[in-house]
């Protein structure tokens, strides 16, 4: 996990005008760090479009785009904490908006070779607090850190051991 | 042995992220040993549909589905999980059994158990 989640992989105090250009900077970030092919990110704009994946979680709305498993070279995870958030469609509810101020892009291969830590992601955001305390980083180092840590604490949870 | 299919957009991500969870919840209802679970992806969902029980989806659906559909969201966002299991339980046990509401935490659920085979 400690290389998958790099700085370069962040975009702090995005400013996108809609959720197509920030979905283009994010999968911008994969594609120079040759995570995806070039075709990603048509393909994760196209998918969003017919599946939607924005959440409203309670502290915040987010989104999880992704596209199929063809456009992507190695798993990965881009992070976009918006300066204004941009709205999505909720997933499963298209008719829902929901303005997300934090978008994770995923660069997902193969449900077989799927890192622990994407998984671990819901766990993330079902923990509350954790979303707002990513979104006021004010550094790609900084949200780096943060994310890394709160999969750990996470990811401790879960075997029933923890720090303190 | 009652077969769920669950899917979402491609199959890839979020089925599979929330297979763990829904499983620990139809266990804490006292069903384990008694389901199995298949992913997928929404567009081929209404083909496959015939072959199980009960479809969870977390998103929409492009066709026809043979089997009782569940909307999933709530296992993604962590809320309202015991309406949508309330909904689950009432398909998947559907011929017979009378399960009760169940308002309470899980550990009270235990009670219902009745096949307890690890796996």
């Amino acid at each position: 996990m400690e290389e998958d989640i790099r700085p370069e992989l962040f975009a702090v105090g995005m400013k996108a005008d809609c959720a197509q250009e920030a979905l283009d900077c994010l999968a911008e970030l994969l594609y120079r760090q040759g995570l995806v092919r070039e075709s990603f990110a048509e393909a994760v704009k196209a998918r969003e479009r017919r599946y939607s994946t924005g959440l409203a979680f309670p502290e915040m709305g987010i989104a999880i785009p992704h596209a199929d498993a063809e456009h992507v070279i190695r798993p990965g995870l881009a992070v976009g904490i918006l300066k204004e958030p941009v709205e999505f469609r909720h997933m499963g509810m298209p008719e829902v908006s929901v303005e997300a101020g934090l978008i994770f892009m995923l660069a997902i291969r193969d449900e077989e070779e799927q890192p622990e830590y994407l998984a671990n992601l819901l766990d993330v955001f079902q923990t509350e607090g954790n979303l707002t305390k990513l979104a006021s980083c004010r550094s790609a180092e900084e949200a780096a850190g943060c994310l890394k840590r709160l999969l750990q604490t996470t990811g401790q949870c879960d075997k029933g051991g923890g720090e303190e | 042995m009652k077969k769920i299919l669950l899917v979402c957009g491609s199959g890839l991500y979020t089925s599979r992220a929330l297979s763990q969870r829904v499983s620990k919840a139809l266990d804490d209802r006292g069903l384990r040993g008694t389901y199995e679970i298949t992913l997928g992806k929404a567009a081929d969902a209404g083909e496959e549909s015939g072959d199980f029980d009960l479809c969870i989806t977390t998103t929409t659906l492009d066709g026809e589905c043979a089997c009782p559909v569940v909307n999933g969201a709530s296992f993604l966002l962590g809320r309202d999980i015991r309406q949508t299991m309330d909904r689950i339980v009432e398909i998947l046990m559907g011929d017979g059994e009378n399960l009760q509401d169940t308002e309470e935490s899980p550990e009270k659920n235990a009670q219902y158990s009745q096949n307890d085979s690890d796996e």
